[in-house]
């Protein structure tokens, strides 16, 4: 069982925007597709899922090509919505009927993500008087539940496939954590999971492998954790209590940026930390943290994007 | 992918269209009032024709005695008057006043009283009376006063030596034309339908396919726009593919108006039964015949019911797909204003071409039309009924109508798929055709890494 996405191409004539993209997922788990904007990110995942015509490569699901047949699908698109005027039980039953989810199971389902993700008091708001309950309409939502309906959309089918794109995108703290809980729990199931996003705190927390494109190429691409090993741990932070500028140009360390005594270095490797900590150490300054790590999916990003390319 | 693949989920997009669209309440009160007006149509038409006033046709009276008071030199023909539902009414000729009138239909429950009086300005008048509080009705009153009239008539013409025949002549209308000498021939063609009323047919059917056209092309649009106004594009297209999503809609909109047609007839059939239960039903053969159309519509039978049937369907669905095209190309309602201009100039394209290819008189031209598509659904139904096509030309015309409608099908098809994840104004037509022509390129050139 495993998604191939092998040598995927789309050009819209001499403008090349997604540029022989190829990875794989063998086991489940979670894989970042990360780009600067109009990288190639969205046009991917929609030739992917059949959206758009592909003028290049394939895209298999258990060897079989992709398709709504032979794959169920959840996708939460970056670009997302639900019929204002219509009920939301009625979109939700209509969502889940396309995917062949009818009928008492569909309610069940619906029941099930509903109290999940709060929103039970839209759906099956309580009686007035005599008049039986109506689910609200979509327009009488706040952005954020509407994202929660949408969230609830793209899963009513138990998804074996599951695309998110920026899911996190205009979410409070609350219904962030809420969100995040719901994608751990998919992954804990076993879901493919594909994450598109520009929040690289969020897809360190969930992902494994990525790929960051990079105007229609690919730039970087592997496991999160060897890639970042591969930096080593080269970024230091220091918190101090008084001035250390000169113990740090001293030792030779590249201070990156300074927040009050906070400071953002980076070094060669941890020698150089070692001898800096030492130098501290003699001058008697008070250190209230020390920390040696590796470079931070967002700084790997930055670098990676800011690089220039093989000429084309 | 197979065709059962490709229209896979089309049911529920068919139901939910259907669920949407008549929870609507707006939707409710217009159906409503087209019921009403439909029920309404015959009662109300025949007031304004006026037909009750010169009707002589009510199917009963209760009526017993006529006090007439006739003022003038023209005899009233007793015998003449007392015939069909008049007949067991006693006719009293009396001299009394206008107010000795109401001592003498007090007299009995069915007793009324009409004067005639003549003047050299305002010329004939004949005026009915009956009792406040009397349990005849004014239709009924209406009827014999009307019946008087009828009679005072008779009896001048007679007076005048005109028989039945001349009489027949004076009632019926005088038709001109003027023509050629060389384009001279007789009015009547072979299957004895002349050119006036083909005309009026073949614009009356044209115009019937255009509102159908019209109706679908507003449906259509909204429809399709929906998805793309919602954002809603990308979370259905992973479930259903784009032709399941246009046809369920387009099926849906089918309903819409199968619905409101079917509610207006059911409206047209009560309003024929209350206007036969109230009074003459004189005034529709008088509105046909102003129409031009009164023998076509004598001659219509179940068989001819059914081709026209077929044929609006046809009509329609041609129209529906023709929409879904130029639909497919809009992302927001403001797109439906612009695009939605050149649809309407379109069908009416198809309209003018059955309004006036008539006028020609060219039975090449009629069968031409008849067999062109797109101008076949305007045109060949009218041109059958008129007895201008035959019947195996018109079922070659339903086949180019049905192929037509495949090809427009796999264009809908093509083109609802190219424009589904389309935003911004939609393109110009060589725009399209360009999209299109670089969509098959990509498609068959490999693009090998380098």
């Amino acid at each position: 069982m495993g998604l191939i996405v092998s040598d995927l191409y789309k050009c819209y004539g001499s403008k090349v925007v997604v540029d022989h993209l190829s990875f794989e997922m063998q086991q489940p788990g979670v894989y970042a597709l990360l780009g600067t904007n109009g990288a190639g990110k969205t046009t991917s995942i929609r030739m992917m899922l059949n959206m758009l015509a592909k003028d290049g490569g394939k895209v298999l699901w258990n060897d079989n090509p992709l398709s709504v047949e032979t794959c169920n699908v959840g996708y939460l698109a970056e670009e997302r919505g639900l019929y204002p005027k219509a009920a939301l039980m009625d979109q939700l039953l209509y969502f889940a009927g396309l995917r062949g989810v009818t009928g008492a199971e569909a309610k069940k389902r619906i029941r099930y993500w509903a109290e999940r993700l709060e929103a039970v008091e839209y759906l099956y708001p309580p009686a007035k008087g005599r008049a039986p309950a109506k689910s609200k309409k979509a327009d009488q939502l706040s952005k954020g539940n509407q994202q929660k309906i949408q969230l609830m959309a793209s899963l009513l089918s138990d998804p074996d496939l599951i695309i998110f794109d920026e899911p996190l995108s205009g979410l409070d703290p609350v219904n962030a954590d809420l969100f995040k809980s719901v994608i751990r729990e998919e992954i804990e199931k076993g879901k493919y999971i594909i994450m598109s996003s520009h929040q690289m705190t969020t897809i360190e927390e969930f992902c494994t492998d990525l790929t960051i494109l990079d105007r229609s190429k690919t730039v970087l691409q592997g496991n999160l954790a060897e890639i970042k090993k591969s930096y080593g741990r080269i970024n230091l932070q220091i918190k101090t209590e008084t001035e250390i500028a000169p113990q740090i140009e001293k030792a030779g360390v590249t201070l990156l940026s300074r927040v009050g005594f906070t400071y953002e270095c980076k070094v060669t490797g941890e020698e150089q930390a070692n001898a800096l900590l030492r130098q501290l150490v003699n001058d008697s300054i008070q250190l209230i943290a020390f920390e040696l790590r590796e470079p931070s999916l967002h700084e790997i990003f930055v670098e990676k994007v800011g690089e220039p390319h093989e000429a084309e | 992918m197979k065709l059962s693949n490709r229209l896979r989920g089309m049911g529920h997009v068919f139901r939910f269209s259907v669920q949407q669209h008549y929870a609507m309440m707006g939707v409710k009160i217009l159906l409503l009032m087209l019921f009403v007006i439909a029920v309404a149509a015959l009662p109300v038409a025949r007031i304004f024709t006026g037909s009750g006033n010169t009707d002589i046709m009510a199917e009963s009276t209760d009526v017993t005695m006529l006090y007439l008071r006739n003022e003038t030199e023209i005899p009233f023909d007793t015998a003449y008057f007392q015939q069909d539902i008049y007949k067991d009414i006693t006719v009293v000729e009396t001299e009394s006043s206008n107010e000795t009138f109401g001592q003498l239909v007090a007299e009995s429950k069915g007793c009324m009283a009409v004067a005639v009086t003549a003047d050299a300005q305002t010329g004939l008048s004949v005026e009915g009376f009956y009792a406040a509080d009397s349990e005849l009705d004014e239709f009924d009153v209406d009827s014999v006063t009307a019946a008087v009239a009828e009679t005072l008539r008779h009896s001048m013409l007679a007076q005048a030596g005109v028989d039945a025949n001349q009489l027949e002549m004076l009632n019926s209308e005088i038709s001109m034309k003027v023509s050629d000498l060389s384009d001279y021939r007789p009015e009547e063609n072979e299957n004895g339908v002349d050119t006036a009323t083909f005309g009026m047919v073949s614009t009356y059917y044209s115009m019937l396919v255009m509102i159908m056209g019209s109706l679908a092309m507003g449906y259509i649009f909204q429809l399709c726009v929906d998805e793309k106004s919602s954002k809603l594009v990308e979370l259905l297209m992973v479930s259903i593919s784009p032709a399941a999503l246009l046809f369920g809609k387009i099926l849906a909109v089918t309903l819409f108006i199968t619905v409101g047609i079917v509610l207006v007839l059911i409206g047209l059939c009560i309003s024929y039964a209350v206007a036969k239960a109230t009074g003459s039903t004189q005034f529709i053969q008088e509105l046909l015949d102003s129409m031009s159309i009164t023998n076509i519509v004598n001659e219509v039978h179940v068989g001819t019911l059914l081709i026209m049937l077929f044929s609006v369907f046809i009509g329609y669905a041609t129209l529906a797909l023709l929409c879904s095209i130029p639909a497919a190309c809009c992302s927001k309602n403001e797109d439906i204003q612009t695009v939605s201009i050149y649809t309407v100039l379109f069908i009416m394209v198809g309209y003018m071409a059955g309004a006036f290819v008539p006028m020609f008189e060219s039975s090449a031209a009629d069968t031409f039309f008849s067999l062109c598509p797109y101008f076949s659904i305007f045109m060949a139904p009218a041109n059958y009924i008129c007895g201008k096509l035959s019947l195996p030309l018109l079922v070659v015309s339903w086949v180019i109508s049905i192929a037509f409608m495949f090809v427009l099908l796999l264009i809908a098809d093509k083109v609802y798929h190219m424009m589904i994840l389309h935003r911004g104004a939609p393109p110009k037509l060589k725009n399209l055709i360009g999209m299109w022509r670089q969509d098959k390129t990509n498609k068959e050139v490999p693009h090998e890494k380098a």
